[in-house]
């Protein structure tokens, strides 16, 4: 706030402005692949039922391709419900939920991981 | 609001723009569904029986539709901002050819996937 002029003037940016811009395009990028792959194995899924499903998620293949969708999708959905809160929602209402936007993506992840870890590994309560 | 909604003619990019917004909403409630998948799945035989039920059910049909062309046009129009993003295509004639093509592209996918699940026999009415 009381940085003087004369110090920060000719450094131009803070260099790491284009860090969100290269982040939004690169997750764009990686999901193009990703989601196709998904809405290809989606109707498998569904049709199996609880084994066929059990099945799907314990092949390496499938359970790291699907790890990576849905670390990237909420990646990218993070960065991009930001955007659209930013430009429509303002002040303190704005910031909760900015605020609940990042927290609402972590929890989504760590849901995934705990449930990943039960239905692969059997590692949790109630585990068989 | 953004700012002139009221003022300006309405165009196909401002459509495919606030189209893109408004898929890209509806898909962060679609991977919230996804997860519920996944955490029904690690739950059991009984929990997973349960989502199926729902998910296979009409609604949940139309809901798996509705995320299958959210899907198909945020691709398509993310696509087009990509080459939008390399500087190409930005012409206004050509920018809206673009985004019609976008919007026209994601309804003859959803068509097209929807028409093989059920020539496959994975979705019946």
């Amino acid at each position: 706030m009381s940085t003087p002029r004369k110090i920060i003037e000719g450094l131009g940016s803070a260099k790491h402005g284009a860090g969100v811009w290269k982040a939004e395009r690169l997750s764009s990028l990686l999901l193009i692949p990703l989601i196709l792959w998904g809405l290809w194995q989606a109707p498998e899924i569904a049709a199996g039922g609880y084994e066929g499903a059990l099945a799907w998620i314990h092949e390496p293949v499938n359970l790291v391709l699907f790890a990576t969708v849905l670390v990237i999708s909420l990646w990218h959905m993070a960065m991009g419900l930001r955007v659209v809160i930013e430009d429509y929602v303002h002040g303190a209402l704005g910031s909760a939920l900015l605020l609940l936007n990042t927290v609402f993506c972590w929890g989504l992840g760590l849901v995934a991981a705990v449930s990943i870890l039960k239905a692969v590994f059997g590692i949790g309560l109630g585990a068989s | 609001m953004s700012p002139h909604l009221q003022i300006w003619r309405w165009h196909v990019t401002m459509a495919g723009s606030i189209l893109h917004r408004v898929t890209g909403v509806g898909l962060y409630g679609g991977a919230a569904l996804v997860v519920a998948w996944l955490a029904s799945l690690a739950s059991g035989p009984e929990c997973y029986a349960w989502f199926l039920q729902i998910a296979g059910s009409p609604l949940g049909l139309l809901a798996w539709f509705a995320l299958s062309a959210a899907a198909f046009y945020h691709l398509f129009s993310g696509i087009r901002h990509l080459v939008w993003d390399l500087g190409l295509g930005l012409e206004p004639k050509l920018a809206s050819s673009l985004t019609t093509a976008s919007i026209v592209l994601a309804i003859a996918a959803t068509v097209a996937f929807w028409a093989w699940l059920f020539l496959i026999g994975r979705v019946s009415l």
